[in-house]
């Protein structure tokens, strides 16, 4: 069955009528469920990511003509998913002062004020020291512990940009940063590989 | 020497993809493995509370978007019709409507000038009357009444009235064609230029 691209979708929902309907459907089956499982990691209810996700999928079709094609639809559209987010977050009083949008800027801040745990505790596996370490990290720092788990998951840099509005270069130094931001939260496991 | 860290990255990174590389050093693979499995297990626990992008919540979406679009084109209809009846009102175009009939039948003249209006080729009635305000409250009132569209502007020596939506021989129309003095046969679109000055005989 061949598949509509982001382009395409675009354009259905300009056409109007049945077209944009079909646009519409195609957009929700394209990315519905990559962004409901996005609003989960970050920390929102099951019923709250599908509130999130209609505000996101409207917003986009609200503003489709607003789409001037500097940059490719999936990222815009993953950049309406993130201000639906910050802005849904925001008025549940759940991003701190210091959090903003999600843009490089605003997060390498955010990351530099985040003090590192200072948590130790007796661990029987590595495997479990990890487990304790990671949980630690994506309350921290969830945007970054659901980069990892979009690596793990096998997903491309380029994907993984898009998601986080991010060029392709960025987005590896982004990972770069990752692994540096978690060894706080790991490292100590290494010792039990020698224990 | 950022060379080595970055390959130490790349090594970490392709480890934590399932990939390891066999010259990588054992800590960087069994860290990155490490973590690949407990992101896997707590992938699975936080994937369990996602809900399914399924039909019906499309199409709650597509109800919502529905009636956005709705409320977008109706609005400019009723803001169209409040604005004039607003402005009928303000006129006081109820209590003064039943005393213009004799005025306006006793000093009226009319000669017609066709314009073109969006194409369309519009007549013009030059209606003079001994009190065009009142002329222009009374059929204004009783157009926005009769739901037609009406749009009006003032002129140098009075006031210029445009309707659309005339049509002919209609009972319900009487009433304004007696204001303007339209003949019965008249229909569709008309430009009445009500002048200030007094009515010649």
């Amino acid at each position: 069955m061949p598949t509509v691209t982001d382009e395409e979708i675009i354009e259905l929902i300009r056409n109007g009528g049945n077209a944009r309907n079909a646009g519409i459907r195609a957009l929700y089956q394209s990315v519905g469920q990559q962004m409901l499982r996005f609003f989960v990691y970050r920390g929102v209810s099951s019923d709250e990511s599908k509130d999130i996700l209609q505000e996101t999928i409207i917003k986009i079709v609200r503003g489709i003509d607003s789409f001037k094609g500097d940059g490719t639809a999936r990222a815009w559209f993953w950049q309406i998913a993130r201000n639906c987010l910050t802005d849904f977050l925001r008025k549940q009083s759940r991003l701190g002062d210091h959090e903003s949008v999600f843009d490089s800027e605003a997060w390498q801040k955010l990351e530099e004020t985040t003090p590192d745990p200072v948590e130790h505790s007796p661990r029987q596996s590595i495997e479990e020291c990890v487990a304790d370490g990671l949980a630690t990290f994506g309350e921290k720092m969830p945007e970054r512990a659901y980069v990892l788990t979009l690596q793990m998951d096998g997903a491309s840099i380029e994907e993984i940009g898009k998601i986080i509005g991010r060029t392709v270069a960025a987005t590896k130094q982004y990972l770069y940063e990752c692994r540096k931001k978690i060894q706080p939260f790991i490292s100590r496991c290494n010792e039990l590989l020698n224990a | 020497m950022t060379q080595p860290i970055e390959k130490e990255h790349d090594q970490w990174i392709d480890a934590l993809s399932g990939n390891p590389d066999p010259n990588a050093d054992a800590s960087i693979n069994t860290q990155a493995l490490a973590l690949r499995k407990a992101l896997g297990d707590r992938s699975r626990k936080i994937d369990a509370q996602v809900p399914d992008a399924d039909e019906v919540l499309f199409q709650k979406i597509k109800s919502r978007i529905q009636k956005d679009e709705k409320a977008k084109s109706s609005a400019p209809t009723w803001k169209a019709i409040i604005t004039y009846v607003l402005a009928a009102f303000a006129f006081g175009v109820i209590t003064t409507r039943m005393a213009l009939i004799p005025t306006m039948q006793a000093s009226r003249s009319t000669n017609a000038d066709i314009e073109v209006i969006d194409g369309h080729a519009v007549q013009t009635v030059t209606v003079r009357v001994s009190d065009p305000i009142k002329v222009v409250q009374a059929a204004m009132a009783e157009a926005v009444e009769l739901g037609l569209t009406v749009r009006i502007d003032q002129t140098a020596n009075g006031y210029r009235l445009y309707i659309d939506g005339l049509t002919s021989y209609s009972p319900k129309q009487e009433k304004l064609r007696g204001i303007l003095g339209i003949s019965d046969s008249a229909s569709g679109k008309a430009i009445f230029l009500i002048q200030v000055t007094e009515a010649k005989n």
